[in-house]
């Protein structure tokens, strides 16, 4: 076990090299450059180059690459070329804000998706099949509407009550996860205004992870439903609540924990959309920022975190996998 | 085995939802091939004595702030998002599928090699993937389906590798391959048929995925040409009206969202009556 | 400090078991819980004065910014020798008291103010201002990086020694017009710095962070992307603020920004969106300002291409622009359409003049005359992001390709990322381009200059023009030490430009504001600058 996560782990690295690979070729690929970025339409020529070089721009890419790659491995990041701020400190101030929104929004998914998706899924016989088709077609908008439109959306409908939604300046940072800090400020009023924040952007993000636990959930069940053992539980005489918790439930959770644990990780690298309609300063609009400034160890660092993460999930959700179904847990040992 | 009753309802969910989803594609296949005689005005004429006009009158779903006529741009761009979807999940498919069918047939290391490198395009955000390729080739819709198409293609590729995998050791298969068929003619003549049911499914809810994907970047102003009506750009164009003007912007994101659902809803049909398991 | 390093690394680790939420929730209560002594607190009393704009300072060293939110900062906590007067561009005394100028111009020498420290007790004397200088003109000067961009307008600067603690001796290459050399001296680029703060790059770095000057505010603290705060300074040469605080905060969202001036959250914001006007100037308890400032957006044509080498194009398409139109859709009446290339806050035009209007027929004569076959096709190339000068260039390029369809051409709207867009206009790939200028310098040099010096090819000029003639004029205006022949020396450049069209002028917009009105003496410089040492509040505040 130990070794099958141990070898999970370094084949992670080449994939991480390479992801940095493709941050140093995007950057250079297409024309422009950082110096041009910052100076705007007032350079010279000879500042923007100057400053290129002050950043090491002009070296051959595999020593730019090395360069990063280098430092990464030590767990040093560099600064970032428009802020000239170490790359980890500035990470530190973006991923708790990800983080928060993503964990919101899968307070909002989890248990409304697997609810609704057990109801579908539960619901076969007219007249109770209408609130199946009703809840599929549901999920399946949910999927369908653009987040960012839903954010728009939601902002005209719901700001214009809440005049009072104040910015996060009496904040004082203390984890960086907001609700926390609000909390640990002991301020009912500042929980509640962190909160009303965190409540828009986290109800647009919940959607689609929400439509897609739902789907998965009554596919699943479905499926464990059709099953021989259910039926003879059905016919030893249980109720059918016994039945859907103990029985279903637990069977259908495999594949669900899946798209679980995938959506969790496109939460944390994909709120790009999100994070830009609501000026969430989180990784997402980090990483557009470095991008279009063609900050090599900005858009590096945000994009390691992003492809660790990614890894992480797949690598949980293969776990909880092996501890969930005892059929994949017997291979692998057998493996070994 | 399913109980009658279950069947029945089966049928009824596949038959209402399927149509609905068809209903819309069609409708914009309609509106896309039929949009000079259905759009009121020129889509691209601007009218200062008319600008920012409320839905009424002649112009259906109000003007912007360039008095451009929103209807006329909101069936123009039913052209432009077909025409983006079909073009990114073609480039998706041609770029996806010999992938997937080299890498399960030949397995080992091309496999390992060729699936680390899909790996190493999901693990980068798509977005990202996105941003450097229309800031490479510029703006324009070519880009755009450039771009989406190589964000989809990994999801093709898996498809068809898991296929190839199933397929491989059927008899079939060994039949053909004992009888001296190359790899190629066994992958296109014998492998590739029965694994088109699926990739069809995926392409559908992949066009779907694909007006989403453009949307966002011309959302994030990456799209198409300035002006051009797409449904995104339509969007970006003119957050700063959102609030007092809001038919500006209701109009392009119902339409991107009733398209994306006629793509979901359709795939979910053909999903289920060409996979017997899901359901 | 280290503990919430330690808790976020903590958090760091949680993150890569991702799916345990649980993690998450225990996290944090084994972190130490000292840190949050200060905890929550509210800007309430009358004292601090709250202001939003859209974007965060760049850098807070003064020799290495460039963008205007920066500036914004730094000009409330440094000072130059010399400054703009509060209402005006009349040159007043800063950190100097006097000057005198040697009878050829060359030698200027500046009497600094006497007692004056920075925020951290130095001395600001002769040596601050040498080291200030040498850093900036000496490449190879050991606090010189390659971030300090504005060099150029002190590259006539030969050589600054301090004559004593309180006197300066500014030693020139050529004589320039007083008004020209001290108004660069009033740029931010040429703040004053303590020099013990700035030895190694990692000090630098570290300042760029938390910068010491002379001005009436000291900077308190930065919270990147959120909020700066800056204290009074009790120890100021000049009238003391009457605010303590200054709490700047970073919303990047116009929409956002205004609802929190409508809910009476901020004092006061900046970036007012022209099409908010309206409603902001309704809203009770808001006041909108609204001032000339000197800058101008433009279309630039690349002169080196064909068929806009030929001048008749040029200024047929000149002539087929609706600058008024422009105007009224895009600014919503909030800008000037252009007169000329400077803003009348920088060159008077000459009376009675007005934009040149709307002529269709002349347009299309002189395309004929030209030569050019309608239904000829350009490039006509959109910022893609807002600037100052110009907060909708794809809607203005969407308004001129309609324009110009009118004589019968076409375009093609072109637009790239903002980095690509002016490297790709500096190697002069458009035919015409959207583009705009806010001038650090009141005087037509930083306008005139920057845009048709051949100096300025591949950097400023993104017209591609050349002319010897224009260069030898330019460089003379520099010179001229009489004010009134220098001005009829610019005015003539801006008839003459005018006719030969490498660009056209389209407007010079309005700089827009909105504060609560208990908000006396918030002032908006033409240059920009917004200075916060007169602002005072009026009884109720926000919250």
């Amino acid at each position: 076990m130990a070794g099958y996560v141990l070898r999970r782990l370094l084949h992670a690295i080449p994939i991480l090299a390479g992801v940095s690979l493709l941050v140093v070729l995007s950057a250079h690929l297409v024309p422009g450059s950082p110096g041009e970025s910052f100076v705007g339409e007032k350079g010279t020529p000879e500042a923007i180059r100057a400053l290129n070089e002050s950043i090491g721009w002009y070296d051959p890419l595999p020593v730019q690459w090395g360069r990063l790659v280098w430092g990464a491995l030590r767990g040093d990041l560099g600064r970032s070329f428009a802020t000239r701020r170490p790359v980890l400190d500035e990470l530190r101030e973006r991923v708790p804000a990800t983080v928060e929104l993503a964990l919101a929004a899968f307070v909002i998914a989890l248990p409304l998706g697997l609810l609704l998706g057990a109801v579908a899924a539960l619901a076969r016989r007219w007249p109770w099949s209408v609130l199946d088709h009703l809840t599929s077609t549901l999920a399946l908008a949910g999927i369908s509407f653009p987040v960012f439109w839903l954010g728009l959306l939601l902002q005209i409908a719901i700001y214009p009550m809440q005049q009072r939604l104040s910015p996060l300046y009496t904040l004082e940072p203390v984890t960086g996860l907001y609700v926390l800090d609000a909390l640990l400020a002991g301020d009912p009023a500042l929980v509640r205004d962190v909160l009303a924040h965190l409540a828009l952007p986290a109800l647009a993000l919940s959607t689609i992870p929400l439509a897609v636990i739902a789907r998965m959930t009554r596919a699943a069940m479905r499926e464990v439903l059709g099953q021989e053992f259910v039926r003879t539980a059905r016919a030893k005489g249980l109720g059918p609540v016994r039945i859907t918790l103990r029985h279903v439930l637990r069977n259908a959770l495999v594949p669900v924990v899946t798209v679980t644990g995938i959506q969790f990780a496109a939460l944390l690298g994909g709120a790009v959309l999100t994070e830009t309609v609501f000026q969430w300063p989180g990784l997402g609009t980090y990483i557009v920022e470095a991008a279009s400034r063609k900050d090599l160890p900005a858009l590096q660092g945000a994009v390691l975190v992003v492809a660790v993460v990614f890894v992480a999930a797949n690598l949980t959700v293969d776990l909880l996998y092996v501890a969930l179904d005892p059929r994949i847990r017997a291979g692998l040992e057998g493996r070994r | 085995m399913a109980t009658a009753g279950t069947r029945t309802g089966r049928r009824w969910r596949v038959g209402g939802q399927t149509a609905l989803g068809l209903l819309i594609v069609l409708a914009l296949f309609v509106a896309a091939v039929f949009a000079p005689a259905i759009a009121p005005h020129d889509p691209y004429a601007t009218r200062p004595d008319h600008a920012l006009q409320a839905p009424g009158g002649s112009f259906w779903f109000g003007t912007d702030a360039l008095g451009q006529d929103i209807a006329s741009r909101v069936v123009y761009g039913a052209r432009i998002s077909l025409w983006i979807a079909l073009g990114a999940v073609g480039l998706a498919c041609v770029l996806g599928i010999p992938v997937g069918a080299v890498a399960g047939y030949a397995g080992g290391r091309i496999d390992t090699l060729l699936m680390r490198a899909a790996d190493m395009l999901m693990a980068l955000p798509s977005i990202v993937l996105a941003l450097t390729i229309t800031a490479a080739l510029g703006r324009g819709l070519i880009n755009v389906v450039i771009a989406v198409g190589i964000a989809e293609s990994p999801r093709f590729a898996r498809q068809m590798r898991a296929a190839v995998l199933e397929l491989r050791e059927r008899d079939f298969v060994l039949a053909a391959r004992a009888l001296g068929a190359s790899p190629p003619a066994i992958l296109w003549r014998h492998i590739l048929p029965g694994a088109l049911g699926p990739l069809i499914v995926i392409a559908t809810l992949g066009l779907g995925t694909a007006v989403l994907d453009a949307a966002g970047l011309g959302f994030l102003g990456l799209g198409a040409e300035p002006g051009t009506p797409e449904w995104g750009t339509m969007l970006s164009d003119n957050v700063a009206y959102l609030r007092d003007y809001p038919w500006i912007c209701l109009y392009p994101g119902l339409a991107i969202a009733a398209t994306v659902l006629g793509f979901n809803l359709l795939g979910d049909g053909l999903r289920a009556a060409l996979d017997p398991r899901s359901g | 400090m280290t503990s919430r390093r330690q808790t976020v690394r903590r958090r760091l680790g949680a993150l890569a078991i991702a799916v345990a939420i649980g993690a998450l929730a225990v996290a944090p209560l084994g972190c130490d819980r000292g840190g949050t002594a200060g905890g929550a607190k509210r800007s309430a009393n009358t004292s601090t004065f709250v202001y939003a704009r859209g974007a965060d300072a760049v850098t807070l060293d003064p020799q290495k910014m460039d963008d205007g939110e920066s500036v914004l900062v730094a000009a409330n906590i440094f000072e130059g020798l010399v400054r703009y007067a509060a209402h005006g561009t009349e040159i007043e005394p800063a950190l100097a008291t006097s000057w005198e100028v040697s009878e050829d111009g060359l030698r200027w020498t500046f009497t600094l103010r006497k007692g004056v420290r920075f925020h951290d007790g130095s001395p600001c004397d002769a040596e601050a201002v040498v080291f200030t200088f040498s850093r900036i003109i000496d490449p190879k000067h050991p606090a010189h990086d390659a971030e300090i961009l504005n060099t150029a307008l002190y590259q006539d600067i030969e050589r600054v020694q301090a004559l004593d603690a309180r006197h300066v001796r500014f030693t020139l290459r050529r004589a320039l017009a007083p008004r020209l050399f001290l108004g660069n001296l009033t740029v931010y680029t040429a703040f004053i710095v303590p020099p013990g703060k700035l030895a190694s790059r990692e000090a630098r770095d570290a300042f760029a962070r938390q910068p010491i000057g002379t001005g009436p505010f000291v900077f308190e603290r930065w919270e990147t992307g959120q909020r700066i705060v800056l204290r009074r300074n009790e120890h100021y040469w000049g009238p003391k603020p009457a605010i303590e605080r200054v709490v700047l905060l970073s919303i990047a969202d116009n929409g956002a920004r205004r609802r929190l001036l409508e809910a009476g959250e901020v004092h006061a914001i900046d970036g007012v969106n022209p099409i908010d006007v309206e409603r902001l100037a309704k809203t009770p308890g808001v006041r909108v300002i609204e001032q000339p400032g000197m800058s101008v957006g433009y279309l630039a044509f690349n002169c080196r291409n064909r068929p806009l080498d030929d001048p008749r194009v040029r200024r047929a398409i000149s002539l087929a622009i609706d600058r008024e139109a422009l105007v009224r859709l895009n600014f919503h009446g909030h800008a000037q359409p252009a007169v000329q290339i400077c803003p009348p806050t920088v060159l008077a035009p000459p009376e009675g003049a007005h934009a040149p209007g709307r002529d269709l027929e002349r347009a299309r004569a002189l395309l004929a005359e030209a030569g050019l076959e309608p239904g000829h096709e350009f490039t006509l190339w959109a910022m893609p992001i807002p600037r100052p000068y110009m907060p909708e260039p794809k809607k203005i390029a969407q308004l001129i390709k309609s324009q110009l369809a009118e004589i019968g051409l076409r375009c093609t709207i072109v637009t790239y990322p903002w980095d690509i867009y002016l490297h790709k206009t500096r190697q002069g790939e458009h035919d015409m381009c959207l583009l705009g200028w806010t001038a650090d310098v009141a005087d037509p040099d930083n306008f005139l200059f920057v845009f048709f010096h051949s100096a300025n090819l591949g950097g400023t000029n993104f017209s591609f023009f050349s002319d010897p003639g224009i260069d030898t004029a330019l460089l003379e205006a520099q010179t001229l030490r009489d004010p009134a022949r220098r001005i009829r020396l610019y005015r003539r450049l801006e008839r003459e430009l005018a006719e030969r069209a490498p660009l056209v002028p389209l407007v010079h917009p309005a700089q827009l504001a909105a504060v609560r009105e208990q908000v006396r003496g918030f002032v908006l410089h033409p240059t920009g600058r917004k200075l916060f040492a007169g602002v005072r509040l009026t009884g109720r505040s926000p919250e």
